[in-house]
């Protein structure tokens, strides 16, 4: 079992899965401890301050649960490959970032091997905002999967440039101008840091100070903080009924005691309480799982340029002026001229000289509206 | 002298509440450190209905259970530890409880509901109890529960295995501070003569192309920058001159109202549009319209408790009747509620924006101050202090008028006595007739009234609880469940998921899952929490989870 | 566990991968800033370069306009693309300090598909498009400099005195620009 984060909703996984009876529990995460934490990461007191989360949470449950083993690691998701993610049952996240979010899934979906049942590891993945959340099971390649549902996150209002440069009309627009353009006009190439409390009280004096010019009330502290780190309200009933739904998920599916989620759960508690259950569709064209590779089988003799003619070939694929990349190089680039003229020479190399066998081959075509992922099999 | 910057930093107590205090705020805080909540059964579900309380920090907790830690309850609650094997639950769930939050106080009491109802009636008594809100984690015997006082707000909380849920009871419960989306109200077929002389003026050239500085024209780069509230006003005004003195009111009329105004869009400009009568198209569908009054806010207005002052009437109700005075009176609201006064951001240079969001401030800041001039009237009447309620409280208060809640929530006793009244048996029954009654979760929750009923019959033993009476029990609890269908009129009998919810609950022998419990903690903190502070809008009356279909249903039982 | 297993043998079984063993793969964001790379349409008024071929996420585009106020000069952007492309847009930023209305001294430029409508279905060409548009139709409305706006927007053809000076690395008022004539 591996649950990544180990904040809000974190602390309340591992607490879940030590009372559900998992023994061995990895645990990621990469932040330390920050006092505006511990109004809902329980696990965590005023004197553990600065330390990491991974370790902290870890000796704590150990301590209190009897004959669980916890393995904290300190550092980021990104940090581990998929020998790492092989090893477990099940992937639990709580993570607060879309980024970190999107490659956890295309890693499991990635590591998806039609050979070996090993391969495919759920993940089951919580969010909360404020009084709301969503807690979602993710088959890698056989449903839904994150990247398929990106359409629903509401993008963050962007207000445009000149707007801050020329005619603020909010505080925010004090506050970003004072993030996104006085800081570095002022500061050159000195990095912000939204967590050094020097920065922001230098931001927020900035802001004030455009918003008087402007006549624009509103400018504080708080909301100083809030538009620069973006900052999303967090309490602990939230994260409890979350992290509790992923956990309660998460052992239907290990025991197959019940019916999982199939696949996703909104609460809303603002207004009463609501909540809806529904089947999120696969998307078609995913850029993650609705674009999985299929065999190709070629002759490790030919060139690259016989290998593109053969493709050009194929019915079910209408490619017309290809570029084609595996992770570890370029094999060509029909473009821009500077990357043409540098893979060129490729096209008359034989394959054997470029790929290994069952190495996959992504090809991007004007004529395709995704890409196209092979692996190529040498016979 | 030069103006210093005030610091603005946040104290230790800001930084640490810091995520929760942006959703309800320090008046929110301050509801949530005055309250005393007591947890009756130290279960894992009560503890975890603690925790999430502790840690955003009410004032204190008290824990009340009577039994001693054993073995099983090391498995599924995280706030007992083997230290607290063989003592007291009450005791140990405490002091595990108050290591969450240096600033709870934490207290126990060993003993049970039922003997603290005669050794301890003050704690029962409204005058007299030190506490605010009762949480009770079943099991209890039907009479106890009838024996709560109604002026405590109660939450009663079943969990048992996968399933779980929440009955809420309160006396009336208002709020002002609901967090709608939006409080904007523009008003703009209603506007008032500072901000219909603001929008002639700002349009007195927008028709004349400027040629050259000075010409008395518009430049492109004035007209782009007309606030597009400024330009609806503007030609809601054109429209009402051709049309007989009314507004668009009709679907149709409000397309070609946008027609209207796309036409006086300049094209001739970078970009070809302008942003500004983009915005001024796009909000005409949902801003043409009369101002009203919510059926909400009607609810409250017109509520008894709005009429019936005296001196012991919350500030709530007293400003409600300010604001309905106000409503009323032709000289001052003449049929509208006091005035919102935000706008929302729109295409505008600083000036303009500023200039018009005062106009909104102003007006909302004067019909604030009617307000609060009745407000001091009726407290005069009242023998009150006239002062006693601060004007950032009336404000408030108007700023959300439209956006009002009141909750009259049913008292324990008309849904929980032998005979349950009318609206409690057309509620059951009209869930079990609905399109969707085939996977509805009132079957849950007739399971969990039989199991109330089994509970009832033998003092607190859970059907199922060994494998030697899960047949015998499988039974009563159907006969139970049987029963009460038949009291609430509903003569077809227990369904399929009736009986499947019957066995379910039969079969976790009055045992939590530490999950469900988890999930049912956040569930109820989240409750207690809206009804503490007054904020947001809690549950009326019941809501049942269901941990195998991961869903929900709320009912008003 | 064993359920999961199955729909995943069944799914197998209706299509014809044999699988091979697994290998690293192109990041989504590589996959996709790679098409749009390779199907620029750039005309000979702008060129792409590397500095690194093999970071196809981090590249220059330079602009020597043929037309308009700014034809003669030669203009350079850096183009930063990371991990959540497209999902979130490039950034982009003007190497070279130039009068311009819609770019500040800093080299911010202010084009409303870098920023607020920006949607992951756009592509790099209609940011190019973009950016070549600025130098046609420099756009004094809502500026990002607005000594440059004003001017623009006041008197043209001291505007247009100011742009070829600063171009050629002289000042404007106090402020003294980079020479950017090819």
């Amino acid at each position: 079992m591996l649950q990544s984060g180990a904040g809000g909703l974190g602390c309340e996984i591992l607490k879940n899965l030590a009372l559900s009876g998992f023994k061995d529990i990895h645990v990621i995460d990469m932040d330390t401890i920050d006092v505006s934490n511990l109004n809902r990461q329980f696990l965590f007191r005023q004197a553990d301050v600065g330390k990491p989360k991974a370790t902290v949470a870890a000796e704590f449950v150990m301590k209190r649960v009897k004959g669980v083993k916890i393995t904290p690691y300190y550092g980021a998701i990104q940090d581990k490959g998929p020998d790492y993610y092989m090893q477990f049952q099940l992937v639990i996240c709580g993570l607060d970032s879309v980024e970190a979010r999107r490659w956890i899934n295309a890693t499991l979906v990635e590591m998806v091997d039609p050979q070996n049942p090993e391969s495919l590891k759920p993940l089951i993945d919580g969010g909360t905002e404020g009084f709301k959340g969503q807690s979602r099971v993710i088959l890698p390649t056989l449903g839904s999967c994150y990247e398929c549902s990106l359409d629903m996150l509401t993008p963050r209002t962007a207000v445009p440039m000149c707007t801050l440069a020329s005619i603020p009309r909010q505080p925010a627009h004090c506050i970003e101008w004072a993030s996104i353009l006085e800081w570095p006009r002022v500061m050159g190439d000195k990095k912000l840091d939204n967590d050094d409390p020097e920065h922001i009280q230098w931001l927020y004096e900035k802001a004030l100070e455009r918003a008087r010019e402007f006549n624009i009330s509103g400018v504080t502290y708080s909301m100083t903080q809030g538009v620069v780190k973006n900052i999303i309200p967090a309490i602990a009933s939230t994260n409890a009924i979350i992290a509790a739904s992923c956990c309660n998920e998460a052992l239907k599916i290990v025991t197959s005691s019940n019916p999982y989620l199939n696949n996703y759960m909104m609460y809303i508690g603002d207004e009463g309480v609501y909540t809806h259950t529904f089947a999120h569709e696969q998307k078609d064209g995913c850029p993650v799982c609705g674009n999985m590779a299929t065999d190709f089988h070629a002759k490790a003799d030919w060139t690259l340029d016989e290998f593109i003619e053969r493709l050009k070939e194929k019915p079910d694929v209408q490619i017309k002026k290809p570029t084609l990349t595996t992770e570890r190089r370029k094999l060509y680039y029909a473009g821009p001229p500077q990357l043409n003229e540098l893979t060129k020479p490729n096209l008359d190399k034989r394959l054997k000289d470029l790929l290994d066998s069952g190495e996959e081959v992504a090809i991007t075509d004007p004529g395709l509206p995704f890409s196209l992922r092979l692996n190529v099999i040498f016979s | 002298m030069a103006s210093s910057i005030p610091s603005g930093a946040p104290g230790s107590r800001e930084k640490k509440y810091d995520r929760q205090l942006r959703l309800w705020g320090a008046n929110g805080q301050n509801k949530l450190e005055t309250a005393h909540i007591a947890l009756f059964n130290a279960s894992a579900t009560g503890c975890e209905i603690l925790k999430n309380l502790i840690l955003p920090c009410i004032g204190q907790f008290t824990v009340i259970d009577d039994k001693l830690v054993e073995e099983a309850d090391l498995g599924v609650n995280f706030f007992l530890d083997e230290d607290s094997l063989g003592k007291p639950r009450a005791e140990r769930a405490a002091a595990l409880l108050g290591e969450l939050n240096p600033d709870v106080m934490g207290n126990y009491i060993i003993d049970n509901f039922s003997n603290l109802l005669s050794t301890k009636p003050e704690l029962f008594e409204p005058l007299t109890t030190p506490f605010t809100h009762f949480v009770l984690v079943s099991p209890f015997p039907t009479p106890l529960l009838l024996l709560l006082p109604p002026e405590i707000p109660t939450f009663l909380v079943y969990s048992l295995g996968f399933t779980t849920s929440l009955r809420v009871s309160a006396p009336i419960h208002t709020i002002v501070e609901t967090h709608p989306d939006s409080l904007t109200d523009l008003r703009l077929l209603n506007p008032w003569s500072e901000l219909s002389s603001m929008a002639t003026e700002r349009t007195t050239n927008l028709e004349i192309q400027q040629k050259v500085d000075g010409d008395g024209g518009m430049s492109d780069h004035e007209h782009g920058h007309v606030p597009y509230l400024i330009l609806l006003l503007k030609y809601l005004e054109d429209w009402k001159q051709s049309h007989g003195g009314n507004y668009p009111a009709t679907y149709k009329e409000k397309g070609e109202f946008k027609v209207l105004i796309q036409d006086n869009m300049r094209t001739n400009v970078p970009g070809g549009s302008e942003e500004n009568y983009e915005e001024a198209i796009a909000a005409v569908l949902k801003n043409v319209r009369e101002a009203e009054v919510s059926s909400e806010t009607k609810e409250v207005l017109n509520d008894t408790k709005c009429a019936n002052l005296t001196l012991e009437t919350d500030n709530f109700w007293i400003i409600a009747r300010a604001v309905k005075d106000f409503l009323e009176n032709p000289e001052q609201g003449n049929g509208l509620l006091p005035l919102s006064g935000g706008i929302p951001d729109m295409k505008a240079e600083s000036n303009g924006y500023v200039d018009l969001q005062n106009v909104y401030k102003y007006k909302a800041r004067y019909d604030a101050s009617l307000v609060e001039k009745n407000v001091r009237t009726i407290l005069s009447s009242l023998n009150r202090d006239p002062s006693s309620i601060p004007l950032d409280e009336i404000e408030l208060f108007c700023r959300h008028s439209n956006f009002l809640r009141r909750i009259l929530y049913r008292p324990l006793p008309a849904e929980f006595s032998t005979l349950p009244d009318e609206h409690h048996k057309k509620a059951v029954c009209a869930a079990l007739s609905s399109w969707d009654a085939d996977t509805s979760l009132i079957h849950d929750y007739i399971a969990l009234r039989a199991y109330q009923s089994f509970v009832t019959e033998t003092d607190g033993r859970a059907p199922g609880d060994t494998d030697e009476t899960l047949e015998v029990d499988t039974a009563e609890m159907t006969r139970l469940a049987e029963l009460y269908l038949k009291e609430v009129g509903w003569s077809t009998g227990l369904g399929e998921r009736g009986k499947n919810m019957i066995r379910e609950v039969v079969r976790t022998g009055g045992g939590e899952l530490h999950n469900i419990a988890s999930l049912a903690g956040g569930i109820v903190a989240q409750e207690v929490i809206k009804i503490i502070t007054q904020q947001y809008v809690p549950v009326n009356n019941t809501i049942v989870f269901d941990g195998i279909s991961s869903r929900t249903g709320t009912y008003e039982l | 566990m064993l359920k999961i297993w199955s729909m995943k043998q069944q799914q197998q079984a209706a299509s014809n991968a044999e699988g091979g063993q697994k290998k690293k793969k192109v990041t989504a964001a590589q996959l996709r800033a790679q098409k749009d790379i390779t199907e620029l349409s750039l005309p000979s008024t702008m060129r792409t370069h590397f500095p690194d071929p093999d970071d196809i996420l981090n590249f220059t585009l330079t602009i020597e306009p043929d037309e308009g106020m700014y034809k003669g000069g030669s203009f350079k952007f850096t183009f930063a693309i990371n991990s959540n492309f497209p999902h979130e847009p490039p950034k982009v930023k003007c190497t070279h300090k130039i009068y311009h209305p819609n770019i500040d001294l800093e080299g911010n430029v202010c084009l409303n598909i870098l920023r607020e409508d920006w949607k992951p279905v756009l592509n790099l060409n209609a940011v190019i498009v973009g950016l070549q548009f600025l130098f046609l139709e420099p756009n004094p409305s809502d500026p990002l400099n607005k000594e440059a706006a004003e001017d623009l927007r006041l008197t043209r053809d001291n505007f247009k005195r100011n742009v070829k000076n600063s171009m050629q690395g002289g000042f404007v008022k106090s402020t003294q620009f980079d020479r950017v004539l090819k």
